[in-house]
C-alpha cells in the first residue's frame, strides 16, 4: 500500500483520474497493473474501471437509495456477474469490514465510518488489481480515520492487490507500506517516515 | 433497471407526484377521447351505418345534403352502371313534435322502401307499409316518442306515424328517423306548400347512395353523369359541424400530448441534474452510457406506464358515468389505448431530451463528490 501525500493541488486527485481511466493524460504514458491506459477508447476505459481498478471515494460516495449489500451487488450488476454469486461474494465483503448485520441499511442509516467501510467493500467487489483510494478520511474524526486506513492496509493485504490511496493527513500515511508525496505534479521524496 | 426501480422505491414520494400530473393527464385524455368519439357519433353515426361505400352530390356542393339535390334520372342513370347499385337518398333536418308536444330535432332520412339501405338500416321492420309510416331510431325513442304515436314536422305540418324503433343513429347531432324516400320528398320539398309535393319536386333525392364494386371508375362515371362522388368518410365532412368539432377537439388533445411531453421532460431533467453525482458515480464504478440509459429510460418507462394506466382507468370509470346522459359521450377501448399509448410515447420523447444528458455525466465527478 503507498500513501501520496501532497498540498492542496499538486496533482494527487489528477493522478487519481489518469490512473483510474477516468481521463486521458495531456502528456506522457501511464500504465496500470501492465494495461495501458494511454490511448485507450472510452469505452475500453470503462471496462477498465470496472475490471482493472477498484475506487474508495471522499465521503464513501454511496447511491442514497441502495442497501449497503446493493452498493455492492451494484458493481456485479454492473459486471453481469451471476446474482447468485454476486450476492454471496457481496455478504463475504460486508462480513470482512464487520457490517455482515446492516447489509440491509441504507446510507443514511450508517455512520461516516460504516458508509466509508461499505465503500471499501464495493471497491473490492470485482477483484481489481489496483485499489486507488481519494481521501478516505476526510469527513472522519482521528480515531475512525486510523480504523479505515488500518482496514484498507488490512485488505490491501489480504487481497494481495496493489493500493495507492491520496491523503493530506501525513499521520494517516504513516500506515502506509510506502509513502510519496507529490509537489506540483512531481513525485519527490516522503516528507514523513516510511514504516 | 437496478438503480432505476430502487430510486422509485427510494424517492416514492417525488414519483408519486408526477405520476399524479401525468395520470390526471390522461384522465383529461380519456375524457377527452371519450367527448370526441360522441361527437363524432352525434355526427355521423347515421351515415356511417348506411350500408354504402360512396355517395354521389350535386357538384360543388361539399358532400351537404342540404346544399345537393340530384334528380331521377341522373340517379337511375348511376344505377346502370357496371359495378354500381344506387338508390335516392334524401336528408332534412327538421324540428318535431311528438304526441305529448315534446319539440325534438330530427334528421329525416328518406330511403327506397326494400331497397338495400332500407333492408340494412331497419331490417325487418315495415317502411312503405302506410304512406306515412317512419321508423325513428333509439335517439327519438328515448325522447318519448314510440310505437303508434304522431310525429308533426312544424312549418309543413306532415304528419309522421311511428311504425317501428331502429338502433341508435344521429347526423349533425340530431336523432335519424327512416322515412319513405315519398314521404320525405312531400315533407322535405312541401314545406311552404303544407305537405303537397310540387310536381317539379318529382323523383328529387338529395344524393344517391353508392354500393360500388372494386374496379370501377368512380371519377369517369362522375364526370360523365355531372356528380361529384365522394367516399362515405369522405362524406362524413359534410355534416353540420363535424370537421369544426374533430378538429378543435383533435387539436385539445394534441395539446395534451405537448403538455405531458414537457411536464415529464421538466421533471426528468430536474431529476437528471440531481442525480448527476450518482450517475458520475455509476460510471466511475465502471457501468457504460448504454447501462445508465436503459437504467434511466426504463425508469421514465414505468412512471410513464404505470400513471397512463392508472390515469386511463380513472378517466374510463368516470367515463361510464357520464355515458348515457345528455353529453354526447363514448367510451371506445381502442380509442383509450390509442390515447394512452400516444401519450406515453410522449412522455417517453419528452424525457428523452433529459435522458440524454446521462451519457454526457463526466465519471470524474464521483472524486470531487464528497458526500
Amino acid at each position: 500500500m503507498v500513501a501520496v501525500v501532497g498540498a492542496s493541488g499538486s496533482g494527487k486527485s489528477s493522478m487519481l483520474a489518469v490512473a483510474g481511466a477516468m481521463r486521458q493524460p495531456d502528456s506522457g504514458r501511464i500504465h496500470v497493473g501492465g494495461i495501458s491506459l494511454t490511448d485507450a477508447a472510452a469505452s475500453k476505459r470503462c471496462h477498465l474501471r470496472h475490471d482493472l481498478v477498484g475506487f474508495v471515494f471522499q465521503g464513501s460516495n454511496l447511491l442514497a437509495s441502495l442497501t449497503a449489500l446493493e452498493q455492492l451487488e451494484l458493481v456485479g450488476r454492473i459486471g453481469r456477474a451471476p446474482r447468485a454469486a454476486t450476492r454471496r461474494k457481496a455478504l463475504a465483503l460486508l462480513g470482512e469490514v464487520g457490517l455482515a448485520a446492516k447489509a440491509e441499511r441504507r446510507p443514511g442509516q450508517l455512520s461516516g465510518g460504516e458508509r466509508q467501510r461499505v465503500g471499501i467493500a464495493r471497491a473490492l467487489m470485482a477483484d481489481p488489481a489496483v485499489l486507488l483510494v481519494d481521501e478516505p478520511t476526510s469527513a472522519l474524526d482521528h480515531q475512525r480515520a486510523i480504523d479505515i486506513v488500518g482496514l484498507l492496509v488490512e485488505e490491501t493485504h489480504r487481497h494481495q492487490i496493489a493500493t495507492l490511496m491520496v491523503t493530506h493527513d501525513r499521520s494517516l500515511a504513516g500506515l502506509a507500506d510506502r509513502v510519496i508525496e507529490m509537489r506540483d505534479g512531481r513525485l519527490a521524496p516522503a516528507a514523513v517516515p516510511e514504516r | 433497471m437496478f438503480v432505476g426501480l430502487r430510486d422509485l422505491r427510494h424517492a416514492w414520494g417525488r414519483f408519486a407526484l408526477m405520476g399524479s400530473v401525468i395520470a390526471l393527464v390522461a384522465v383529461l385524455t380519456v375524457l377527452l377521447t371519450g367527448l370526441s368519439t360522441g361527437l363524432v357519433n352525434s355526427g355521423i353515426s347515421g351515415l356511417r351505418a348506411m350500408p354504402i361505400t360512396d355517395l354521389a352530390f350535386q357538384p360543388k356542393t361539399n358532400s351537404t345534403f342540404s346544399q345537393s339535390t340530384l334528380d331521377a334520372p341522373t340517379i337511375a342513370a348511376l344505377g346502370r352502371q357496371p359495378g354500381i347499385d344506387a338508390e335516392p337518398l334524401g336528408l332534412t333536418f327538421f324540428n318535431a313534435q311528438g304526441a305529448t308536444g315534446t319539440a325534438v330535432s330530427i334528421a329525416l332520412v328518406g330511403i327506397e322502401p326494400g331497397g338495400f339501405m332500407a333492408n340494412s338500416l331497419v331490417g325487418g321492420s315495415h317502411l312503405g307499409g302506410t304512406p306515412a309510416g317512419v321508423i325513428v331510431s333509439r335517439g327519438v325513442a328515448a325522447d318519448g316518442v314510440h310505437v303508434g304515436d304522431r310525429v308533426t314536422l312544424t312549418r309543413s305540418g306532415v304528419a309522421l306515424h311511428v311504425v317501428g324503433i331502429a338502433p341508435t343513429a344521429t347526423y349533425g347531432h340530431a336523432a335519424v328517423v327512416y322515412a319513405p324516400i315519398s314521404l320525405w320528398r312531400q315533407a322535405t320539398y312541401g314545406q311552404v306548400t303544407g305537405g303537397v309535393l310540387p310536381p317539379s319536386a318529382q323523383g328529387l333525392a338529395s344524393a344517391a347512395a353508392l354500393q360500388v364494386r372494386s374496379g370501377v371508375n368512380l371519377s369517369g362515371v362522375g364526370k360523365r353523369l355531372g356528380v361529384d362522388i365522394v367516399t362515405k368518410q369522405h362524406a362524413y365532412a359534410g355534416s353540420p359541424g363535424y370537421s369544426a368539432e374533430t378538429a378543435t377537439m383533435s387539436l385539445i388533445i394534441d395539446f395534451l400530448y405537448v403538455i405531458a411531453a414537457l411536464v415529464v421532460g421538466a421533471f426528468f431533467t430536474v431529476w437528471t441534474i440531481q442525480r448527476q453525482a450518482d450517475i458520475g458515480l455509476l460510471t466511475a464504478l465502471g457501468a457504460s452510457n448504454g447501462l445508465v440509459l436503459r437504467d434511466a429510460l426504463g425508469q421514465v418507462a414505468l412512471v410513464m406506464v404505470g400513471a397512463t394506466a392508472t390515469g386511463a382507468l380513472v378517466g374510463s370509470g368516470v367515463g361510464t358515468l357520464i355515458q348515457g346522459g345528455t353529453v354526447p359521450f363514448a367510451l371506445q377501448a381502442d380509442a383509450i389505448v390509442t390515447a394512452a399509448v400516444i401519450l406515453t410515447v410522449a412522455g417517453l420523447a419528452g424525457s428523452l431530451v433529459a435522458v440524454r444528458r446521462v451519457a454526457a455525466v463526466d465519471p470524474i465527478i464521483a472524486l470531487g463528490a464528497a458526500s
